[in-house]
């Protein structure tokens, strides 16, 4: 099922209502009375900017006024938001990907891996474009960074010692 | 004082001095360039080069290698919408959409010409203010640090145009943010849940590597296609002397902006951030077409540009005057000078006036200079933004890990900078504004804490704020900053009723 | 028969014995790492820096020092990291003391314990002053005495549990004065700063990074917790007769992970000597204003039991 637009906005507003109630509750229990002034005060100044926000984006004359003078709604851009959540999905999951296999095996292991796998599965490259294009990426950043600057590369939860 | 300028030119303008300067000036460029690397980085890494060498020959190093870190971070930021630095993120706003009309020439020449400019201007200033140096570091204290960080705070919502509520909620988010880890008003922990990484808090550059960067980089590659959205790439040679024509002519906000970023980089705590996002808001404010801000106006990229190599110079006072840091890049400076015996403090520009100057004619030197550097080699970066997407993204990617690992070879870094990525993402998506909650993460902490303890030295009076006159000075200053917004929305809506009332029924 | 199983036997005996051995005397035969658990350009860094190229040149079998810096949570992450290594001698520490004490005394966990530490040497020490804005009406001990009769004294410090508050509670304490510490300055030098604005009557603050100061008469001294009066006009806490008060100082040291062979704590506790003891290193520690104060591996661990005695003293004030 596909939201519109507007519905996602209104989605979106929600979660981070959400987000603002639950540091709300959160902050309460901080022990120290100095140490809650502050956090209190934000979150509590979110749930109201995200309710605001929640209004501006619904169909009304109340949130189109909001929406005017704050410039909630105005500006429903469509960038990106008919794109098919299959394909964000797909990037996002690369990004995981590249993280776990360069958190795990390294960066001089990991990076090779991610560039490959995203130029041949992912951009549809030919596995000799891909590998051309894992091979040199790792080389400029070895050089770069090993050589030249002297930084360690992450060696890898696995062959840490 | 001339004496000591001549006896400063005289130390640097020998081979090894000239030497180190490009070495340094290089140097900047690239660690500037990289997100997650920057002048703080960089300088660690070089100060153990300087060890045997001599003193002048190490401020050589140091004025490169600050003087160019900034317009290294800039270019990333106009050709990949990716600040290299945390300073450049507001060169981003207008930079990057003028990379994507096919002008990044332009917009780099502008910005490398705004930065030498607000380079000298920012020396000039140093200069001129060593005298007073003392009389105004001493005379900001916190609760003038919290005026400081609200008036920034403010400036950047204001800034967000067509996305204040927005804006407002990123910020928000972003202060929430900067109040994790451990608190030190009220010695208590907040919001780690246990996660001893957590302890120093949500980390700055590993976020603005994920939020901008990483970001960008998923954008761009569920996009796909190339950096440049139009087919006027025609423009990229003739762009960069367009861009230097473009900021002579607009001289006002020149000088506006590096008026800005010597005052606020003087002010130690506070930071170069804040001084680019302040020169940005404050060029938009006063400027006639406020809505072409965002678009591709160069004047924000020459406002902010103007900022940042400025605040370099006016960070130098309270160190140089003082030892006291203005910046994360200037507290290793400092080191390096106590490992030449250089011992920063009132005494120090009286015993070393020869040292100091040279340190001051290498940064001046090292602004144009980096500038340059930077432009000759403008046209082969412009090219950046033709290849394929789904080369630049992979490529991109793995350098921000490194980045992001590298910072402090902390594994916990990568993973910030990962989600906020995703985080990153979904932000562009559904148009919450990230550069404020960047700025809140930034201010977040330094506002709390300056509140807590200007309540505690006046014994919880809330009048401090309005007698101390430099912090009612800024109150003044913010409500103005929130003002304008207000003014011109009723004035606009004036107008427009006016011409309905006049056009024919 | 025999003949060849006492053959075997010997020929295994040596090969282990050969085996044992080159470890142990060809320590170091790779780098050696020396973490920082704090951000460059401190006084922590500085000190690492300034050493680590003598350290090289009087290790055996010219190895390089590598400096790592690894800051966060106030110095106990690069403390910990470095406990739990592995102790051979290849990564080695400076630490804050009492500074990494006193988190564990008001019950913080942390992931060392420095009873079982292994202890290389010392590189530095450092007294404390006690001081009050140059422009301010307090000139002597006296006066502030009088000052602290009538007015709760307001200090800065940087953070419950760090050092700097740690001292100030510490010798408030012990002058039995009544204290209201404001905190959340980022660090030493935005507390000398903060005293020289006047934003506190007084401030207690390092000895070596104040001189400067007290020269230009931006701050002034009231007295000092070294054995000796090292600035002119500054009295010992001793000759006020506030005996408790002499010899709380904040002390650099080197260490190791706990279980360290003493054959290399030996060799790298030599090393240190000898490096500090090097005229050309001497010569560029008192360039930048940086003199070391050398004690050997087990002085040190002498200086540190004294003073966690005396801190463990004062538990109940460092707990408020």
């Amino acid at each position: 099922m596909t939201l519109s637009p507007r519905q996602q906005n209104i989605a979106v507003a929600f979660i981070v209502l959400g987000f603002f109630v639950m540091m709300f509750a959160w902050s309460g229990q901080i022990r120290d009375v100095r140490g809650r002034e502050f956090p209190l005060l934000v979150s509590g100044a979110g749930i109201v900017l995200a309710v605001l926000d929640v209004i501006a984006h619904t169909d009304t004359g109340v949130g189109r006024r909001i929406g005017l003078i704050l410039s909630g709604s105005a500006h429903i851009t469509d960038d990106g938001l008919t794109v098919g959540i299959g394909r964000e999905l797909t990037v996002m999951l690369w990004i995981v990907v590249a993280t776990a296999l360069m958190v795990l095996f390294g960066l001089v292991a990991g990076i090779p891996l991610f560039v490959f796998g995203y130029s041949s599965l992912y951009a549809r490259r030919t596995l000799r474009q891909s590998a051309i294009a894992a091979i040199a990426t790792i080389f400029a950043i070895w050089i770069g960074f090993e050589l030249l600057l002297n930084y360690q590369l992450y060696p890898g939860l696995l062959f840490a010692n | 004082m001339l004496n000591g300028l001549i006896q400063g030119l005289h130390l640097i303008l020998t081979v090894h001095g000239i030497g180190m300067l490009a070495l340094g000036v290089v140097v900047g460029l690239v660690f500037g360039a990289i997100p997650g690397l920057g002048g703080t980085t960089a300088m660690a890494l070089f100060i153990p080069l300087t060890y045997g060498m001599q003193s002048q020959d190490a401020m050589a190093l140091a004025g490169g290698i600050m003087g160019a870190v900034a317009f290294g971070g800039t270019i990333t930021a106009i050709l990949l919408n990716t600040p290299g630095t945390p300073m450049s993120a507001a060169t981003c706003f207008d930079g990057y959409p003028l990379a994507q009309q096919g002008k990044a020439g332009m917009a780099i020449g502008a910005a490398g010409m705004s930065s030498s400019l607000g380079g000298l201007f920012g020396v000039v200033i140093l200069v001129a203010v060593m005298p007073i140096a003392r009389a105004l570091v001493l005379s900001f204290g916190p609760a003038e640090f919290f005026m400081m960080a609200l008036l920034g705070l403010v400036s950047i919502a204001a800034s967000t145009g067509g996305m204040f509520l927005r804006g407002l909620i990123s910020g928000a988010a972003g202060l929430m943010m900067a109040y994790v880890g451990y608190d030190s008003v009220s010695g208590g922990i907040r919001y780690t849940l246990g996660i001893d990484y957590l302890w120093d808090g949500i980390p700055l550059v590993p976020t603005l590597i994920g939020l901008f960067a990483i970001a960008e980089m998923i954008k761009l590659s569920i996009i796909g296609g190339r950096v440049v959205r139009t087919k006027e790439f025609g423009e990229r040679i003739v762009g960069v002397r367009e861009g230097i024509r473009a900021t002579f002519r607009n001289w006002p906000t020149v000088l506006r902006g590096s008026a800005i970023g010597s005052v606020i980089g003087a002010i130690p705590g506070v930071g170069g951030t804040v001084a680019s996002f302040i020169a940005y808001s404050v060029t938009m404010q006063v400027s006639k077409h406020p809505d072409r801000f965002g678009k591709g106006e160069i004047q924000g990229v020459i406002g902010p540009e103007s900022a940042i190599n400025a605040k370099d110079g006016g960070a130098l006072i309270p160190t140089l005057a003082f030892g006291i840091p203005g910046s994360a890049e200037m507290a290793v400076f400092l080191g390096m000078l106590v490992l030449h015996g250089l011992e920063p403090g009132p005494l120090l520009l009286i015993e070393h006036q020869g040292e100091m100057f040279s340190l001051i004619v290498a940064l001046t030197i090292s602004c144009v200079f980096a500038t340059i550097l930077g432009l000759s080699v403008t046209r082969w970066l412009s090219l950046i933004t033709l290849v394929d997407v789904h080369i630049l993204v992979p490529a991109v990617i793995s350098v921000s890990l490194v980045g992001a690992y590298a910072l402090n070879n902390k594994l916990g870094d990568v993973i910030i900078a990962a989600v906020m990525g995703l985080l990153g993402y979904q932000m562009i998506k559904y148009n919450f504004p990230r550069v404020t909650m960047v700025i809140a993460l930034v201010l977040g902490d330094l506002a709390e804490r300056s509140f807590h303890q200007a309540m505690q030295l006046s014994d919880g009076h809330w009048t401090v704020f309005i007698t101390r006159p430099i912090s009612a000075t800024l109150l003044v200053l913010i409500l103005i900053s929130l003002a304008i917004p207000v003014v011109r929305f009723l004035l606009a809506r004036r107008q427009s009723i006016a011409a309905k009332k006049g056009s024919p029924g | 028969m025999f003949a060849r199983l006492k053959i075997g036997t010997a020929a295994a005996i040596v090969a282990l014995a050969g085996m044992m051995t080159p470890a142990m005397a060809s320590f170091p035969d790779k780098d050696i790492t020396l973490v920082v658990p704090f951000s460059p350009g401190g006084g922590f860094d500085t000190y690492a820096r300034l050493i680590a190229p003598y350290l090289e040149k009087h290790l055996p079998n010219k190895v390089h020092v590598v400096i790592r810096n690894e800051p966060g949570a106030g110095g106990r992450k690069g403390l910990a990291d470095v406990y739990r290594s592995k102790p051979d001698g290849y990564k080695i520490v400076i630490v804050n003391v009492p500074g990494a004490m006193v988190p564990p005394i008001i019950g913080r966990k942390v992931g060392y314990d420095l009873q079982k530490i292994t202890w290389i040497a010392r590189v530095s020490d450092d007294a404390y002053l006690l001081c009050v804005p140059g422009k301010s009406s307090i000139k002597t001990f006296a006066d502030f005495k009088a000052y602290a009769a009538k007015h709760k004294v307001k200090m800065p410090s940087t953070g419950a549990g760090s050092t700097a508050d740690a001292m100030a509670k510490v010798i408030l304490g012990v002058l039995g004065i009544n204290g209201d510490i404001v905190t959340g300055y980022k660090g030493t030098k935005e507390m000398t700063l903060a005293l020289m604005r006047g934003d506190t009557p007084a401030g207690i603050l390092p000895q070596q990074s104040t001189r400067k100061y007290i020269q230009a008469g931006d701050i002034r001294a009231l007295l000092t917790t070294d054995d000796v009066s090292v600035y002119k006009g500054v009295p010992t806490a001793k000759s006020l007769g506030l005996e408790d008060l002499n010899g709380l100082y904040i002390h650099r040291l080197i260490a190791a992970p706990p279980g360290t062979p003493p054959s290399i704590q030996e060799i790298l506790s030599d090393a240190f000597m000898a490096a500090m003891a090097d005229p050309a290193a001497k010569a560029a520690a008192a360039k930048a204003h940086r003199p070391f104060a050398p004690l050997s591996g087990k002085q040190a661990e002498a200086a540190v039991k004294k003073q966690l005695a005396l801190f463990l003293r004062f538990k109940d004030e460092l707990k408020k």
